[in-house]
């Protein structure tokens, strides 16, 4: 572990002059990689702030306005009864600040929805970032965050994903105060624990990452596991290199650690009223509800097959995970896991001590799949529940990356430039990939599974209904261009898959919503690829659809032909 | 010997700049550009009285609203007033200003029963049945502000739109401000007047 890079070029006194001059200066004095890293976190919520209009509403989005919604009236109401908030399986931490910031938002609640999703979207960033440059210096910490940005998936989601993008920025500023924890042992080995025992910042930081985390999925509490198990693991390593700790230190460690999981905990109630009834039952039950699921079983695509999603085989993560990464990413972590167990059987044998924080994040990447398939837990819509483990695995990749072409450089210049003309190479598929797909980056799959192409009958690609913005805009202008004559008399019926809000909420209501088992008088059928809906009435015209990459991700199909004006302009057939 | 003393201390604050630096860079757009765009937003331009009776009398509710497309559904049962969703009365009043004379589309949709006028004279009205209606015509408006309201008696599930195209693109509901070159719309004065 490298923490806080030293760049000893500074001048001691450095006055602060607000010119151009000035802030050139001051960034001539910045390492290389922080100042591209700077331009990169300063370029991504401009770029995200002008593209967010293209980006349609979601599945999850309508749930967790409500939820939002009813949290705050809990609040204002707290003599009323709340019982469905007593069965509520979700914190909302994320829901409670869109309810908020909805009282002062001149937009509808989706556009404001989206507006927060994508400023929680600029921490998760922001904590990738600061966690790779803490595990192993500025280039390592520039490598994660081009690697998030260049997960296509991860960064769709930044967009109108209210759950799962909320809780892996938790979950990524928690296992940074974590690494931050061992990083400021590791900085003073001959002090050690008591280095780590001493102050509070540090805990007071680690309190607050742990609360964000569980108030948005109480997954979170898996963070307190992870200090306990990795603050054990720096004391056994202490004691291996150094003979015992005092006790004094060791009970003053373990009360700072005691402390911080519970003002986590004490942090996440407020957000979650089941858990403010209910502190431990609440938690401990909504586990149960959200590894088992058993709500939910609708059938879910592996390999071209339809499968209940309460009884997935094992591989189903793993597979999405290695379909739906980029392989630059997916080899860089695997190089640093192997690169890892090298470093540590070395420490081990030469009584060096063990590079803790980054072992912190390969358990934190594969505990939680792997608790996911010894229980059997239900899963569907591919890897978007484990969105939060893309992060530590962007940081692992880019500290491996980091490592490899410094050593490079090192002993010739230039293999350093050969390996990095291939990253580059392997980096513009993926970079290429974000902007052919905007806005619908989440349905990437990699080259090696075939791209979007080959993954779209086999595999979940749009499932969220974030495509229906797109599709049902393309069909109301094919509509207006092709049936002008009677179109300003006409309600137009439509029907699809998913939600009946994807049709409120992106269609004017000259275009009425009629549920599927309605088709008979409808005039179109406006769907996404979902639950193999696009292969339903395919016998009729095309009019509009949405393709990316050769993929057909959504299409809409007249059912019905054109009626005569008078009889559309009455209410319908 | 003092610079190797300092040292550490200089890297550390060097670190914290950079770590200023892009928090802010990072966090500080998106809400600066929020409250930004959140204050320069136009006021909105829809005037709406809400009413439990059909001629308007009774208790209800004034309010203000960016644009006129609103439907009601078991998920969305909110009437201001806190009114009964499947009885009510409703009417919005905006001020639309043409630059210039035009031919403008415009669509009055509703599950209800609704009437448009302009200027004070019925332009479209309409009656839904066991599906929404919809009723539109091109219609040629002066240059000038001309009064816009749209009334609306509820039954049912109600919904209600006016939609208009003003640059060739299929109708959309009328919001706030600047609509297209030449056109915005306005909040009436209190009295009910464009002024």
């Amino acid at each position: 572990v490298q923490s806080e890079p030293v760049s000893p070029r500074l001048p001691p006194s450095a006055i602060r002059r607000w010119s151009l001059g000035s802030v050139r200066a001051e960034l001539a004095r910045v390492h290389w990689a922080d100042v591209a890293s700077l331009i990169l976190l300063g370029a991504l919520p401009l770029v995200m702030l002008i593209t967010l209009d293209d980006y349609g509403l979601t599945y999850d989005e309508e749930p967790h306005v409500r939820l939002g919604e009813r949290v705050l009236a809990f609040y204002a109401n707290l003599s009323r009864s709340h019982s469905s908030l007593n069965r509520s399986a979700y914190g909302a931490g994320f829901d409670l600040a869109a309810a908020l910031l909805r009282r002062v938002s001149p937009w509808d609640e989706y556009r404001t929805n989206h507006i927060l999703c994508i400023a929680v979207a600029q921490l998760g960033l922001l904590g990738t970032w600061k966690l790779g440059r803490l595990l192993a210096g500025p280039p390592a910490g520039l490598a994660a965050l081009a690697f998030l940005v260049l997960e296509p998936v991860y960064y769709g989601h930044q967009f109108n994903n209210p759950k799962d993008i909320p809780f892996a920025v938790g979950y990524v500023w928690g296992l940074y105060a974590i690494a931050r924890l061992l990083a400021a042992s590791a900085e003073n080995p001959g002090d050690g624990v008591p280095a780590l025992a001493r102050g509070w910042r540090h805990w007071v930081a680690l309190a607050l990452a742990l609360g964000a985390a569980m108030s948005v999925r109480v997954g979170g509490a898996i963070l307190i596991a992870y200090l306990g198990l990795f603050v054990a693991l720096l004391v056994a390593d202490r004691w291996r290199l150094a003979g015992a700790p005092a006790a004094s230190s060791l009970r003053s460690l373990f009360w700072k650690a005691a402390l911080a999981g519970l003002g986590g905990w004490v942090i996440m109630l407020p957000f979650w009223p089941r858990a403010l009834t209910q502190p431990m039952q609440g938690p401990a039950a909504a586990l149960e509800t959200v590894t088992r699921y058993t709500a939910y079983d609708s059938p879910t695509l592996l390999d071209g097959k339809l499968i209940p999603s309460q009884s997935v085989p094992w591989n189903y993560l793993p597979t999405y995970f290695a379909l739906q990464q980029p392989e630059l990413i997916s080899l860089c972590f695997a190089g640093a896991c192997a690169a890892l167990c090298v470093s540590t059987i070395v420490a081990l044998r030469r009584r060096r001590p063990l590079a803790l924080a980054p072992w912190l994040l390969v358990v934190a990447v594969l505990v939680p799949p792997a608790y996911a398939i010894a229980r059997g837990s239900t899963l569907y819509n591919g890897l978007r529940h484990f969105l939060f483990l893309v992060p530590p695995i962007c940081v692992l990749a880019g500290a491996a990356l980091a490592g490899f072409v410094a050593r490079l450089w090192l002993a010739r210049r230039a293999f350093a430039a050969v390996a990095l003309a291939v990253v580059f190479a392997l980096a513009a598929e993926p970079a290429r990939a974000l902007i052919r797909l905007h806005p619908h980056q989440q349905v990437y799959f990699n080259p090696s599974g075939g791209g979007p192409k080959a993954a779209v009958k086999n595999y979940e690609t749009e499932y969220y209904g974030s495509v229906y913005r797109e599709l049902l805009d393309r069909l109301v202008s094919e509509v207006w261009e092709q049936r002008r004559s009677e179109y300003l008399n006409t309600t137009f019926q439509v029907t699809g898959c998913g939600s009946k809000l994807f049709f409120t909420r992106n269609l004017p209501l000259d275009y009425q919503y009629q549920p599927m088992r309605n088709v008979r008088n409808v005039d179109y059928y406006a769907t996404y690829v979902r639950d193999r809906c696009l292969e339903r009435h395919r016998d009729r015209p095309l009019v509009a659809e949405v393709a990316r990459d050769g993929a057909q991700l959504a299409a809409a199909r007249q059912l019905r032909k054109a009626r005569s004006a008078a009889s559309a302009a009455t209410s319908g057939p | 010997m003092s610079e190797s003393l300092h040292a550490p201390s200089i890297a550390a604050r060097q670190d914290r700049r950079v770590a200023r630096w892009a928090a802010c860079l990072s966090l500080l757009p998106v809400p600066v550009w929020f409250i930004a765009s959140a204050a320069l937003a136009p006021a909105p331009a829809w005037r709406a009285e809400y009413r439990s009776s059909p001629d308007f009398s009774g208790p209800g509710a004034i309010v203000a609203e960016r644009e006129l497309q609103r439907y009601w559904d078991r998920l969305n049962r909110e009437v201001p007033g806190e009114l009964e969703t499947q009885h009510f009365s409703a009417r919005w009043d905006t001020c639309l200003r043409l630059d210039a004379a035009r031919d403008v589309p415009l669509m009055l949709v509703a599950d209800g029963s609704a009437q448009l006028s302009i200027d004070g004279r019925e332009r479209l009205a309409l009656e839904s049945g066991v599906l929404r209606a919809t009723r539109g015509e091109v219609l040629r408006l002066e240059s000038g502000t001309h009064a816009l309201r749209v009334v609306l008696s509820a039954r049912g599930w109600p919904a209600i739109a006016l939609l208009a195209s003003f640059d060739g693109a299929p109708p959309r509901p009328i919001g706030s401000g600047h609509l297209a070159p030449g056109v915005d719309t306005f909040a009436p004065a209190s009295s009910g007047e464009c002024r």
